[in-house]
Parts: structure tokens; sequence; C-alpha cells
């Protein structure tokens, strides 16, 4: 490794004199590009596990340190002003104006720094947590590479300036996604679902690049800056310019958004995106990765504010969206699947604050979202990691084994479910608040009805996944793993006989995720309630510059929220309380053909299969039949025997017998003469 | 010295150097064919590098403001006006870039030819010795000249050492190919000869400055531009013309694969731009058009087709044929957005393209199949050709920090600038449909399990074995990530074809108006 000193020496020279100059957030963005390309090409450092991953943990700390000292605490300190680094990218004179411009950069402000923080904060925890789960995988390095790749396409998308520089770094997420889900590449299943993630979300590009186009055309630009000055005529929105093809813009751009952030019908890759390993799926497919589309709204929200029927699309998406996977979720086993059913459930509510206006909100409740979620993979995490199953009903009694991952994953899911006065009590009562008086929005108060109930089926599948798992007798197969080989996909470390806490590497980030997942709602407590106790709503000021209206609290919506969230946990205790229940799944019988549905995703994934393997193939087919027997067959092969046949019976005239020849001759002649005659 | 001349002899030279090395010794004919190409891929770069600032002579088209550097002329038949005149502009600098990266890759992974080694290097260093000087002749004739001699040496590389499968044999593919050529050759000819006869001069310079001051006048054009386009579009190659093109490739032996997709097509575009396009803007006006809608079908049909293979090489033929449908979008365009999103994936999908047919010929040397339904988990015994294909796919799949995003994103920017939004629609799509098939080829012949047989496979592993790899990759992510040089470039040779069409728009527009 001495040799690869030397140009890190540099490297941090560079990197330090950058950031002294003002580019802080570019030093932010690519170190974790260096240590990927660091990891990818020099092998000693590839094939040395801890090596990469002291690389890429040093690369994504930096990038959490300076974010800190650089930009959230003198902002903090009243210096919250945009700084912009951006250089032309692409840039193409012609006509009068100033042409096709396309620039590469960062943009600092409240939004993207926020953003930030959660990226590199989170990922930090989960870097560091990864250290312990893939502990023995062979290949950790090629781990750490690709997770640098991520945080720095991740990144690219929060510094971004513009929908050009967006697209580019949104694609780059779906590729290092792709990369990690297909992480345990020699299996079938993680290929097959590392491939449906990057379609569905190319299938989401389609729109989202359309959209883009859209918009240029109509602004001009692609800087969101200039696109917002553009539509922006003193204190509101220029009515001309948002005509309907705005709002058609605007819908195509949250096609982007539905694909990254997991929307119905674009849903769908997100719970098979689990193939990957644990920790991927807390800091991609949980926290970070899937906010994109929501941070990437809030970035252009001032597209959606001034348009007509674009909010009303995305609000109700969200609701549909937050109900689906709810009530997926409840019939899951597999933990990993509660928690990315979950998931889609919480962007959804994200998704319809975003839709009903609440851009503060959704911006809160993805950042308080981020961190319990994460803290719940990573519980998830080190329950697999003990028992080596993935199915809740394997497991049991954890408790008593794994005290801090119990205790850690009970704040995790109190905070998920809502419960005062952890985090997400605070978040999901200011979207619900928000949706509630959203009196714009058509039909905000059936919105409001939806998302008040999957506030209950959340804290009755957590409640489920929790009971069954923690309390009680453990139930895994105790003495059966007496052998000696380690077998499963990851870090197995020789035969477990019973399930053991995990290492401190681990419940460290557990424990550092779970204070912020109690601590994180006061943040955002509503000024009107926290004014009582000497607090403002911190969150809302601090993204100031772009928030249109504070959310207020509302008494009677978190009165409502709170005894259907307690009451769903009671009615997971009341079913799930008893030993037979948590080893037998009494859900099918009692539920019955609902069950039966939800079972079955609504049966949209086997829809979409079919649309794939049948008509797309279908299709595919035909035109592989109309290649090969119309333009090859016929046209063309057609062509070459027609000139053959044609030469064959030329070729007959020459016969080379002499009376063949006069007899031609002499018919020739009476053509002729027949000729001549009749004219 | 003349670069372009210096770009020119050195693979001719080397052949000629070959036919005198005794077919017993192939280590000299590589090690000849090696040199020879290194020198060219050389002065290749220093062209590109120093295009901007050279003070090589130059000639300029007067109407146009278009500049030739490095113009060399030498009478040859002055009687008949014809003579062999050497020049480049940026857009010829972009293709004699990519050709030199082509065939000096291909050159490398062509070590392992053993059959007739000698015959083989030979036709490769004639072959490429005709594309160079299509890309640097500023004369028609001698242009055409070149393209034909490019064509006889590809029908003996294909017919000799390609490979037969069960669905096509070698000589039925060579044969096709070499006769769709020729017979779209002889239509461009015939165009080619009309232009001649009206302007009385063959160099290309002083046509395009009578084909900008009116000597071909609008009735002219509209009878001569068809066939003249139809005969490179079927080069490019343009739906329903295409189909010698996926065969083509699929028994090509790799290193003539390569330069086949990589710089052979692009001989039809670029015929089209410098000819077609540039002489007759006003035709252009009319026709490309409905070059815009059959580009579709290049772009959604050759993807769909792409989809149902199952032959990995006739999957990245299909493919090919779909992506050259976006080059024709761009030209289809007549904007400079779309026109220089057009060369630029010209070159983009040139080293694309050569990468995917040098990694299967890699594989298949070993494996002797390329049917996705044989393969599987490769990666495991190929790790680095393995991510090798997997970053190919990315880039064909246009995915961005590789060059072939730039030039699809200016394509179909280019496009909905134009009001062509239905085609641009498309596009987005077709680049959805790219991403289902290679993902499928990836994860066919690459992931999962891996046959019990394929466990004798090597890997590459000295780093002569890794150059061609690595030197096309590298190249694929440095204009991937920095478009500005390469754009630049472009932009020199296409902004008077641009101005050209513009112009002719407005006359049209006039003329309507006056009526």
């Amino acid at each position: 490794m001495s040799f690869a000193s030397l140009p890190a020496a540099n490297v941090l020279g560079a990197a330090t004199a950058a950031v002294q100059d003002g580019w802080t957030a570019w030093v932010i963005l690519f170190a974790p590009l260096a240590a990927a390309i660091i990891v990818a090409c020099v092998p000693p450092i590839r094939k040395r596990p801890l090596a990469a991953a002291s690389l890429s943990i040093a690369a994504i700390g930096l990038g959490a340190f300076l974010a800190i000292t650089k930009y959230f605490l003198p902002s903090l300190a009243g210096h919250a002003e945009t700084l912009e680094k951006v250089v032309t990218w692409v840039s193409i004179p012609f006509g009068d104006g100033k042409g096709l411009e396309i620039g590469f950069g960062t943009r600092m402000d409240p939004l993207s720094i926020v953003m930030m923080l959660v990226v590199t904060v989170v990922g930090l925890a989960i870097h560091v947590y990864s250290l312990g789960y893939m502990h023995g995988d062979p290949s950790m390095g090629r781990f750490y590479g690709k997770l640098s790749l991520f945080v720095f396409s991740m990144l690219g998308i929060v510094v971004s300036p513009n929908f050009v520089q967006t697209f580019v770094y949104w694609e780059l997420v779906g590729v290092s996604s792709y990369l990690l889900i297909g992480y345990y590449w020699t299996k079938d299943s993680a290929g097959e679902a590392a491939k449906k993630a990057f379609m569905t979300n190319r299938v989401g590009d389609f729109g989202f690049l359309l959209g883009i186009l859209v918009v240029w055309k109509l602004a001009g630009s692609f800087d969101f800056a200039e696109i917002a000055a553009k539509l922006r005529t003193g204190d509101g929105y220029d009515a001309a310019l948002l005509g309907g093809t705005f709002s058609l813009g605007a819908a195509l751009v949250f096609c982007g958004a539905m694909g990254k952030s997991a929307q119905f019908p674009l849903h769908v890759w997100l719970p098979d995106a689990m193939e990957g390993p644990t920790p991927v799926s807390a800091l991609m497919h949980a926290a970070t990765m899937v906010a994109a589309g929501i941070y990437m709204i809030a970035r252009c929200f001032f597209l959606f504010e001034g348009t007509t029927w674009a909010p009303t699309l995305v609000a109700w998406l969200g609701g549909i969206t937050a109900l689906m996977a709810a009530t997926i979720a409840i019939t899951q086993r597999d933990i990993k699947k509660i928690l990315a059913y979950s998931t889609l459930s919480q962007l959804g509510y994200m998704t319809l604050a975003l839709g009903a206006g609440a851009y503060t909100g959704a911006m809160f409740h993805l950042t308080t979202h981020a961190f319990f979620k994460a803290l719940l993979f990573l519980g998830a995490g080190s329950v697999i990691h003990a028992v080596h199953s993935q199915d809740i009903f394997d497991m049991g009694g954890l408790r008593k084994y794994m005290p801090s991952t119990w205790r850690t994953f009970l704040l995790g899911t109190l905070a998920l479910c809502g419960i005062f006065p952890f985090a997400g009590f605070w978040s999901k009562d200011e979207i619900l608040s928000a949706v509630a008086h959203a009196h714009h929005l058509p039909g905000h108060m059936v919105l409001y009805g939806v998302g008040t109930l999957v506030a209950g089926l959340t804290s009755f599948y957590m409640g489920r996944a929790l009971f069954v798992t923690f309390l009680g007798d453990y139930r895994g197969p105790k003495h059966a793993d007496d052998g000696h080989g380690g077998h499963g996909g990851h870090g197995d470390h020789g035969a477990a006989h019973e399930p053991h806490e995990s290492p401190s590497v681990m419940t460290v980030p557990l424990w550092f995720l779970a204070i912020f997942a109690v601590v994180i709602g006061f943040v955002g407590v509503p000024g009107n309630v926290g004014h009582a106790f000497g607090l403002s709503n911190r969150f809302e000021h601090f993204l100031h510059a772009w928030a249109t209206a504070e959310g207020e609290f509302h008494l009677n919506v978190a009165l409502i929220s709170t005894v259907v969230a307690v009451a769903g946990l009671a009615l997971a205790w009341r079913v799930y309380g008893t030993p037979a229940a948590r080893a037998h799944d009494p859900l099918p019988e009692r539920l019955g053909s609902l069950h039966r549905i939800w079972r079955n995703l609504y049966y949209v994934d086997a829809f979409y299969g079919f649309l794939v393997a049948k008509v797309q193939q279908g299709i595919a087919w035909v035109c592989w039949l109309f290649e090969r027997n119309v333009i090859i067959g016929g046209a063309v092969n057609g062509t070459s025997q027609g000139a053959r046949l044609l030469g064959d019976r030329l070729r007959r005239v020459q016969s080379g017998r002499l009376s063949s020849y006069v007899t031609w001759t002499l018919l020739g002649a009476v053509a002729v003469a027949v000729a001549v005659l009749l004219r | 010295m003349n670069l372009p001349l210096v770009i020119l002899l050195l693979p001719a030279f080397a052949t000629l150097a070959i036919f005198a090395v005794p077919a017993s010794r192939p280590q000299v004919v590589k090690g000849i064919a090696f040199l020879a190409t290194l020198g060219v891929l050389v002065a290749s770069i220093v062209l590109a590098v120093t295009f901007g600032t050279t003070d090589a002579p130059s000639e300029t088209v007067r109407a146009t403001g278009h500049v030739y550097k490095h113009v060399m002329t030498v009478p040859w038949v002055p009687a008949l006006g014809l003579q062999f005149k050497l020049g480049v502009d940026g857009m010829g600098v972009a293709m004699v870039l990519l050709t030199a990266l082509t065939i000096f890759t291909g050159v490398c992974v062509s070590f392992s030819v053993k059959e007739r080694a000698k015959e083989f290097f030979l036709n490769l260093l004639a072959l490429v010795t005709g594309v160079f000087g299509v890309f640097v002749s500023l004369d028609l004739f001698f242009y055409y000249f070149f393209y034909e001699l490019a064509v006889i040496p590809m029908f003996l590389l294909i017919g000799c050492w390609g490979s037969t499968t069960k669905t096509m044999s070698r000589d039925y593919a060579s044969m096709k190919l070499v006769l769709m050529l020729t017979t779209g050759a002889v239509f461009a000819l015939l165009g080619l000869l009309a232009m001649y006869t009206k302007a009385g001069s063959f160099d290309m310079v002083r046509l395009e400055q009578l084909a900008a001051t009116g000597t071909f006048s609008r009735a002219f054009q509209l009878a001569w531009f068809p066939p003249v386009f139809l005969g490179f579009a079927a080069l490019v190659p343009m739906w329903p013309l295409h189909s010698w093109s996926p065969g083509g490739h699929a028994a090509a032996p790799a290193a003539v694969s390569m330069l086949h997709a990589g710089v052979l097509m692009k001989i039809g575009a670029y015929g089209i731009l410098r000819v077609a396009v540039t002489y007759m803007p006003e035709a252009a006006q009319v026709y490309l058009p409905w070059v815009g809608v059959l580009c579709c079908f290049n772009i959604v049909y050759g993807g769909l087709v792409a989809m149902a293979q199952k032959d990995m090489k006739f999957v990245v033929g299909y493919s090919s044929s779909s992506h050259m449908g976006y080059v024709l979008l761009g030209i289809a365009t007549a904007n400079l957005i779309g026109v220089q999103g057009a060369v630029y994936l010209m070159f983009a999908h040139g080293v694309m393209t050569a990468l995917a047919f040098s990694l299967i010929g890699f594989f298949y040397e070993q494996t002797h199949t390329r049917m996705l339904d044989d393969l599987g988990g490769l990666m495991k015994k190929m790790p680095f050709v393995g991510t090798c294909f997997v970053i190919m796919s990315m880039a064909s799949a246009g995915l961005p920090g590789f060059a072939n995003f730039v030039s699809e994103l200016l394509v179909i920017i280019g496009a909905w600038h134009a009001g062509m939004y239905v085609p641009a629609i498309l596009a987005t799509w077709g680049i959805v449909v790219t991403g289902v098939y290679l993902l499928r080829t990836v994860k066919s012949a690459f992931l999962g399990r891996m046959p019990a047989r394929w466990e004798g496979l090597e890997d590459a592993r000295t780093p002569f074995q890794k150059l061609p790899f690595v030197l096309l990759v590298s190249t694929l992510l440095l204009f991937g990530f920095w478009p500005a040089p390469l754009l630049s470039l472009i932009r020199q040779g296409v902004t008077p074809i641009v101005a050209s069409l513009d112009k002719a728009a407005q006359k049209t527009a006039a003329e309507t108006g006056q009526r």
C-alpha cells in the first residue's frame, strides 16, 4: 500500500486547498468517488477488506464532518446563503440566445444541506455497521467500493443545481443500486431483482427525461433557479406559463420520483431489492436513495406549487401507495420485506404531503424516517446475522439474547408508529395536519382518512414484527446447526447454537441511530405548541427560503392519529400476544380472501410479469418473425432468388444448339415483320 | 509533414510490408501490424489534439466559411479534373480518431488469430486503409475509390475467417453484405456522377462552394438526393435496408466485427452529412422529415428484434442498428444540437461497439458458443472481462458517465427542439428497450450459476490482453465526463452543414412566401 499513500497525500492536500477556496461541496461530492476508484483500481486495497472499508468510511466521514462544520453550523448561525460553484459542462451556442447550456456543479442551500446531512450521517453509521455485518465476506472490498460509488451518486443529486445533472446522478444512483442489489450475483434471484429495480427505474426515468424536455422547451433552461425565476412574477406564479403543458411537464418529472421513490404503479422493485445485503437495504432502499424522489420534487417544488392538476395526481398516488403497501406489509413473514413495504408506505406519506403542498412536512418526515428506518433495518440485519433466517416466525424470544438490538428496535418501532414524543409522531402529524387542511386538494378528507388508517396499519404490522421476533421463546433451530462449515450468503461465522448479540461495531451504530430516532422530531415541533416550551420549529425556519406556510399543530389531528396508532399496537398484541399465534400466523385464516389479495401484492407484480414475459416478449418475437420472414426471407433473399431465377431462364436461351438458335432467329424475324406490317 | 497522409500511408505500407513477409513468420506480421496501427493511433491523437491550433495548409469554402485543414493536393488526371486531395475538418478528425482507436485495439485482440495470420492482417490493414481514405479524402473520386477498397477485404475477411452458426453461414453473410453495400454504393455513384457533370469537378471543397452558391437547382437536388442518400443509408444501415449488418457482424471475426460495426457503418452517416446534406441542403430539408420517421423503426424495431435474439452477436448487431437510428434522428433534426449529437454518437457508438465485439470475441475463442442459453455465471471465471462487459452494457444503455449518454441526450434534446416530439419520445423509450435486452444478456451470460463445463475458462490476465479493453473503456469514460473538447472539434465540422440547412429552409420559406 506504500505506493498508494503518496497520491493519497496529494489528494488530501488538494482537498484542503479546495475547501479553503470555497469548493467544499465538491470535496464532499468527490471524496467517495475517489475512494471508489482507488478500491476498484488498486488490487492490494480491494483485496484487503479493512483497507477498502477504512477508505470508504474515511470518505463519507470526511463528508459528514465538512457538511456539519462548513455548511450546517454556519447556516444555523445565520449565514445561510445559497452557495453555487458551477462550471459549464456542455455548451452549444446557436441562434440569438445563449443556446444550450448545461452546467455541472454544486448548489448549497438549506434544502441540500439537510439532505446532505441525512445522507452522510446515516450513511456513516451504516458504513461502520457494515464492518461487522460483512465480516468474513471475501469480496468486502468490492462491497465498499460500490457503497462509495452510491454515496457519490446520491450526493450528486443532493448538490445538483440543474435538471440534467440531477438526471445524470439519478441514473448513477440507479446503477449503484443495480450493482448492490446484485451483490450476491451467483444467486439467480439477486440478478433478477437487480434487473427489475434497474428497469422499473428506467421506465420512470423515461417520463422524467421527457418531463425535463417539456420544462426546458417552456422555460428555456435546465437550471432550477433560472426556471423558478422565469415562473415567478412578483409574489405568485406566471399563470400564462403554467398552462396545461406545464402541468404535463410536472407530472412527467414526477414519473422519475415515482420510479426512485417507488410509488404506485412503479413500486414493485423496492421489496425485491431486499436481495441486497441488509446494510444496503438500510442505506439505499430505506433511508437515502428512495428519498431521492421526494427530495427532487421538493427541489423543483415551484413546478408543482403553481400547476393545476399535477399536485392532485401526486397526492393521490402517494395515498394509494401508502395504503397499498401498509396492507401488504401485514401479510409478510420476511422481516426485511415487512420493513420494505413499510418504507413504501412511508414514502407514500411523503408523496401525499408533497401533493398537499406541505413541502417542509415531506422533508421533515424524510429526515426522521431516514434515521428510524435505517435503525430498523440495521436491527433486522443484526437479527438476521444472529439467527440466519429472515422469517419472523422462525425467531422469537430474541429479547433475551440480543438486548441492545431489542431496545433499539423497540425505539425505532415506536418512532415509526408515531407514538408521542418519538420522531415519527411529529413528522407524521405534520403531514396529516397538512392534508386535513389542504382545501384546494380534491378529496383531501378522504386522503386524510387514508393517512390515519395507514397510521393504524403501521402500528399493527410493526407490533406484529416486534412481538413475534423478540417476545416469547426462541423457536429457531437451536441445535440443528451443529456442523462446522459456515453456509448461507453472508458473514457466517461457524455454527451458532443459539442467537447472540452482534458485536459492538454493529450495536454502536444502532444506538447512535436510536438516539436520533428519539430526539430528531424535536427539531420540527410546530411553532404554536413549541413556543410554550421554548422550542421553535427550527426545521421549518431552516428551510424558510422555500417554505410557503408553516405547519401548525392541531390537537384533534394529533389525538386521533395517536389513538389509532395505539389501537394498532394493541390489536397486534391481541393477535400475537399468545405463543401459539407467534408460532403459527393466525392472520391468513382470520382475513380470508383479503389476505390472499394482500399476500399476492394485489397481483400487480404478477400482472407486470405477464406484461414483460408475455406481451413484451411476444411483440419482440413478432418483430423477429417479420424480420426473418419478410425482410430477410422475403425482400432480401427474394431479390437474390429472383435474380438467380431470371439468370437461370436467360441462360437457357444460350443452349448451344444450332437448331434452337435458328428457331429463335426465325421467330424474331417473324415478330419484326408482323410489327412492321401492323404499323 | 501532412498528418492525414501519414495516417493513410502507414497502414498502406504495412500492408505491403506484410505481403513481403513469409507466411511462416506470423510473429513478424503481427509486430508490423501492431507498430503500424500504434503509429496511426499516435498520429491521430496528435491530429485531434493540435487541430484547433495547427497552422498546416488549410482551405476555406468561401460561401460557408467551412475550414478544411491539413490540405494537400496532387494532380492526377488533369484532363478529367481528377486529383488526389487530402484534408480534414473537425468531423473528419473525430472519425479518424475513432478508426485509429478501433484498428489498434482490433489488431491487439487479433493476436490470437492462428489460421493464415499473414493473409488476415494483410486484409485487415488493407480494409482500414480504405476506411482512412474515406475520412481524409477531399475528392469525390478517391472518396468513392477508398470506399470500394474497404469492401473487398471485408468480403474476404468474413468469408475466410468468419464463423458459421446453425442459422447462418459465413458465405451467406459475406455475400449479402457485399452485394447490399455495393448496390447501395452504385446508387450513390450515380448521384456523384450527376453532380460531377453538373459542376464539372470532383473537388469536394469546390463542390461545397458551388453548392452553397446555387449551382444545384432545387429540381436537381430533389431528383438526386434520394439515390445518394439511400446509397449511404444502406450502409448506416437505415431500416429496412439493415439486414446485412447484424448477420455480417455475427459472422465476422472479432476484429472485423469491431471495424465493421465501429467504423464502417459510420462511413454511411458520414457520407450522408458530407455529401448528400452538404451538397443538396434544399432536398435534405424536404426529405429529412421522412428520415425522422424511418429512424424510429431503427430504434424501436431494432431494439425489439434484439430482444428476441439468443446469439450474443446478434443481440449486439441489432442493437447497433437500433443505435444508428439515433444517429439518423440526430441528422434529421437538422439543428446544431441534434447533428452534433449524431456525430458524437457516431464516435461513442463506434468505441462502445468495438468494445462489445472485442469482449465477445475474447470469450468466444474459448467457449466456441455465443448462445445465451449455453452460457451463464462467466463472471466467476472472467471477472475482468465480465466487468468490462457490464460497463459496455451500461454505456450502450445510455448511462451517464459514458460518451453515449452525452450524444443520445443531445440527439433527443435536438429532436425536441426541432419539434419532432414523437421521434423524441420513441427515442427515449428506445433507451428503456436497450436496457431490457442488455441487462438480460448480462444476466444470462455473466451472472447466476456457471455450468461446470466453463471451469477451464481464462480471464484476460496479462497487461497486453487487458490493454484494448482498458483503452476503449477509458475513452468512453473520458468523453462521457468531459465532452467539451470532442464536441468543439465536431462543432467545427458540422456548423457549416447546419448553417446551409438553415439557409435552405429560409430560402424555401421565402419562395413559398412569394408564391
